[in-house]
């Protein structure tokens, strides 16, 4: 059962001794053994005070989890490949200090060690590795905590129903921006005029004096520096009009053009099969775009998953 | 999952720990033992940093196996007690050195409380426990250090956490070590477990005044009735009858006893209650002359008692004496072992008896003649007497005539026998101290004393101590050790102790009382004080398997109980602070109403300081709510004025009307 905060005394919490605990349960038998042999009551006295300690500590690990309060919060968007981070609330309704309780996503080598204070709260960052775009929720959380002896680990499983949305990954070759399918003039911008508007990728057209030698000197790429007057030009990103068979590499190409007229504040519209976004630009409008990328032919269930 | 290494703090914490815990072992092991393991901690200290300095696994198992072989070497075995200890502390710092991850330093610690278990063997006394119980908790410390090694805890809290830790364990500890069944040992015990020594089984000059120089006490006693006085004193333990020209030795036949008991008690017995401290023998004192006891060991017909195993541990028993009595007749056997003499006996002691006892009446009356010669011709009482040569009884009659009771009571018995009277060597214990505080008596090794036993037709079996005929202060008073001179002469000085000196005696008397507590409640605890002390409460223990029936039970409760009560704590605690928080909640409510909400993981003193920066107008009326906010809150000061105070504050606060536009 997938909810969006949970506290941990509802839940069952496991308790089992840790691999060192099984060393110490069998360093006890020794010495219960050399106790008896020898008759010897301060040696039964220190294993049995070693054995009280080892079944307090299993309260001690118990009350570690018991009560805690998880709620999940956001969770930015990132590019598939990046690290999702999410972000989740803890609060400890009681007036003691918690030590070394581990937070790990199932099936990921990374977790996160917290230590909260009497009625903390605070806030942990998750990262998850991302592969695919689309939807993705946190994985069940197992949350344990073996503190302060170490003997004995108690453990439970949460699940939170938080999603990130994954937005494709851009496309590595950087396709120049589809500037012959633009509508209208030919271009997004009148070129030739005197407002230096920025960079774009050279091509064989340009004219040397408007191309920028000097970071090219540098080892970078060729770019040619664009003058003209903004005239509110718009790009379309046509899904029809790209000849990749693959649409995973459609999708890359489209979610790099729109990155790449964000950063030349070009307007941009998209057309996909069933879906069409009118033109514009700022950060909402990019990313109602990336999402509809993100989302592009997935079913809502199933496929958050990797 | 990849352990993480440990942090340097955390292996020198672990390895002061360790030196804590091997120190008392010091005295037990060769001192290489120890050395090795002090090298080997520092070394891995050191390399802590410089990881290219440790050895390599190859390096390591080639010392360890060197190890192994110098404690072959070394011990001649790898069994046993001490090469066992040795081996253990040896490993630890093998262990230490190998140690790169937190499981590996769980293995040292765990070690290390091994050998805290091993100091048990050898000592048993209420100081080294109370130091090796804080040996543990800084053991204890260790292992939150390690299970925190994100954020670790101060090594202050570490040892605040473990001392509560200890507590908190303490009911458990208790029903379990009351509770458990105690059985008896599994397998004979290999070799002795007592460091210390007690009176010897031979009599050879020498050998008691050795023993005189300590004073570590032999046993306690707890008299039921009145407690004889110090002349009465004489605790029995072993009878020499054989004697071979140099050393005195129990008859190799001795002879189980069906008649130990005297014919004719002249007075009411004397009931007490023995407290023997391990001494690795089998022998039991007895005051005086002991009765037929079975429940302790086997009575002979010299009137001792004996163990039937080593006391190795210490051995408490309760005894009946008799302090005046006849014996009546005596056994031709024990005739014939009461008149040995060696073969080569020296003819001029021989010629001295015969000329005595021609002279005699009686039997009683040569008794009284030698014992005469003893205080009238010069004989000297000193610890350190001449080295004997040849015959050592001619010498020390004729010529030095200085010596110690063993060889007074040597001689003495001597020229009985060589008179034709029974008679033998008794060497025990004479006086003791009575510790006011503990209302006991307590015997040391310094009591130690030899004396000889004669047969008399008219008393039977008779105390003589020629010791007492040289120096009869020596049966009076304890001799006073300080104030031995260098030449060994021993003066007796009691009453002329200064101020200081009497308060020292009063503070041992102290101490030894509760040792002896400590004795008689917690190390003599075993199957038979098991069920005495059970069935005080009304639980009665047929077998020990109804034990098992009652240490489940109250595990369970009591565990159920702390379980409980650590989480209910807690809640109580929420309870107390609840009307507080509820109040800072109108407080913060307040604050939103001029838009600067609280943020959700912003302490009290981030927010105040925020508000402040933002409205520095707010500035007196934001920080006293503050400072009663974080008094009742995290301070736990829970008095209603204060809550009062708080509230009002509160109420009376008005950010909105307060703040300049």
């Amino acid at each position: 059962m997938a909810e969006h905060g949970t506290t941990l005394s509802h839940r069952k919490i496991y308790i089992l001794p840790t691999k060192q605990g099984y060393a110490f349960v069998l360093l006890l038998l020794f010495m219960l053994f050399g106790s008896i042999n020898y008759n010897n009551n301060l040696a039964y006295l220190l294993t049995f005070m070693l054995v009280s300690l080892s079944l307090l500590s299993i309260i001690y690990v118990y009350r570690n989890l018991y009560a805690l309060e998880i709620t999940g919060g956001k969770c930015a968007p990132v590019f598939a490949g990046e690290q999702a981070r999410f972000v989740l609330t803890l609060y400890n309704p009681k007036p003691l200090d918690r030590f070394e309780v581990m937070f790990t996503p199932k099936q990921r080598p990374v977790s996160n060690i917290i230590h909260i204070q009497g009625f903390q709260t605070l806030t942990m960052t998750l990262p998850v590795q991302t592969h695919q775009r689309g939807h993705l929720t946190l994985p069940a959380l197992k949350i344990t905590s073996s503190y302060p002896l170490g003997l004995f680990g108690a453990w439970t499983w949460i699940s939170l129903d938080i999603d990130c949305l994954v937005y494709p990954r851009p496309s590595t070759e950087a396709p120049p921006l589809p500037t012959h399918q633009a509508e209208g003039k030919g271009m997004a911008t009148q070129p030739g005029c005197d407002d230096f508007l920025g960079f774009r990728k050279a091509t064989p057209s340009d004219p040397p004096r408007h191309l920028d030698w000097k970071s090219f000197a540098k080892g970078q790429p060729l770019m040619a520096k664009q003058f003209g007057q903004q005239l509110n030009p718009h790009l379309w990103f046509d899904w029809s009009q790209m000849d990749d068979v693959n649409p995973e590499d459609k999708l890359a190409k489209i979610t790099y053009w729109v990155l790449e007229a964000e950063r030349q504040q070009v307007s941009y519209g998209l057309q996909l099969p069933q879906m069409k976004i009118q033109t514009g630009h700022g950060s909402y409008h990019k990313h109602q775009c990336l999402k509809a990328l993100a989302l592009f032919n997935v079913h809502r269930t199933g496929d958050s998953r990797e | 999952m990849n352990d993480p290494l440990i942090k340097r703090k955390t292996l020198i914490f672990i390895c002061l720990s360790m030196s804590m815990v091997i120190l008392p072992h010091l005295t037990h092991v060769p001192i290489w033992s120890t050395g090795v393991f002090v090298g080997l901690s520092l070394w891995r200290i050191y390399g802590h940093q410089k990881p290219d300095l440790l050895p390599g696994r190859l390096l390591l198992i080639l010392v360890t196996l060197g190890l192994v072989g110098l404690h072959i070497v070394f011990f001649g075995t790898l069994f046993g007690q001490d090469v066992g200890v040795s081996l253990l502390i040896v490993m630890s710092g093998l262990k230490i050195m190998e140690s790169r991850s937190k499981r590996d330093s769980y293995m040292v610690i765990f070690l290390g409380l091994f050998i805290v278990i091993t100091n048990f063997l050898y000592n048993q006394e209420i100081i080294l426990a109370i130091y090796l119980f804080a040996a543990l908790l800084a053991l204890l410390a260790c292992m939150i250090e390690l299970s925190a090694q994100a954020q670790s805890p101060t090594v202050k809290q570490q040892l605040k956490l473990s001392s509560i830790l200890l507590l908190q364990a303490l009911p458990l500890t208790i029903v379990l070590f009351v509770f458990f069944p105690r059985v008896s040992a599994l397998w004979a015990i290999p070799g002795g477990s007592s460091g210390k020594t007690g009176l010897s089984e031979e009599m050879s000059p020498g050998q008691i005044s050795n023993l005189m120089q300590n004073t570590d006490p032999a046993f306690r006693v707890t008299f039921r009735g009145e407690i004889p006085e110090s002349e009465q004193r004489y605790w029995r333990a072993i009878i020499l009858s054989h004697y071979d020209g140099k050393t005195w030795r129990p008859n190799q036949q001795r002879i189980q006893s069906l008649r130990s008991n005297p014919r004719r008690r002249l007075a009411d017995p004397s009931y007490y209650k023995v407290q023997l401290e391990p001494h690795k023998g089998r022998w039991l004192v007895g005051l005086d002359l002991p009765a037929i006891n079975p429940a302790v060991g086997d009575a002979h017909a010299d009137y001792t008692l004996r163990s039937r195993n080593p006391v190795n541990e210490l051995l408490q028993y309760e005894a009946t004496s008799y302090l005046t009595y006849h014996t009546g007749n005596i056994s031709r056997i024990e005739y014939q072992q009461s008149l040995q003499l060696p073969h080569n006996f020296s003819p001029k002691v021989r010629l001295l008896a015969k000329k005595w006892w021609r002279t005699s009446k009686n039997s009683r009356d040569y008794v009284d003649k030698v014992l005469k010669h003893f205080n009238q011709e010069n004989f000297i009482y000193t610890l350190t007497p001449p080295r004997l040569t040849g015959d050592a009884t001619e010498q020390f009659l004729f010529d030095s005539k200085k010596g110690f009771c063993e060889h007074y009571s040597s001689a003495f018995t001597l020229l009985m026998r060589a008179a034709g009277i029974p008679a033998r060597v008794v060497t025990g214990y004479q006086g003791g101290d009575f510790n006011e505080l503990g209302g006991y008596l307590i015997v040391r090794q310094s009591d130690a004393h030899a004396w000889s036993e004669v047969w008399l037709p008219e008393s039977g079996w008779t105390r003589v101590d020629p010791t007492a005929a040289v120096a009869p202060e020596r049966i009076e008073q304890a001799i006073n050790f300080e104030d031995i001179s260098d030449t060994g002469e021993i003066l007796f000085t009691a009453g002329e102790l200064g101020a200081l000196a009497d308060m020292l005696k009063q503070m041992g008397y102290g101490l030894d009382a509760i040792n002896h507590a400590w004795n008689d409640w917690f190390i003599s605890y075993d199957s038979e004080l098991q069920k005495d002390f059970l069935s005080r409460f009304g639980i009665n223990i047929n077998h020990w398997k109804d034990l098992l029936w009652y240490l489940f039970a109250g595990v369970g409760l009591v565990f159920a109980f702390m379980f409980y009560r650590l989480l209910n704590r807690c809640d109580r605690k929420v309870a107390e602070i609840a009307p507080s928080l509820r109040i800072y909640q109108q407080f913060c409510a307040k604050m939103a109403v001029i838009n600067l909400s609280k943020q959700a993981n912003e302490g009290p003193s981030d927010y105040q300081q925020r508000i402040i920066q933002r409205y520095p107008e707010l500035d007196i009326s934001v920080s006293e709510i503050m400072k009663l906010y974080i008094a009742l809150r995290y301070k736990s000061l829970h008095s209603k004025p204060v809550l009062q105070q708080f509230k009002q504050r509160v109420a009376e606060f008005q950010p909105k009307k307060m703040i300049k536009p």
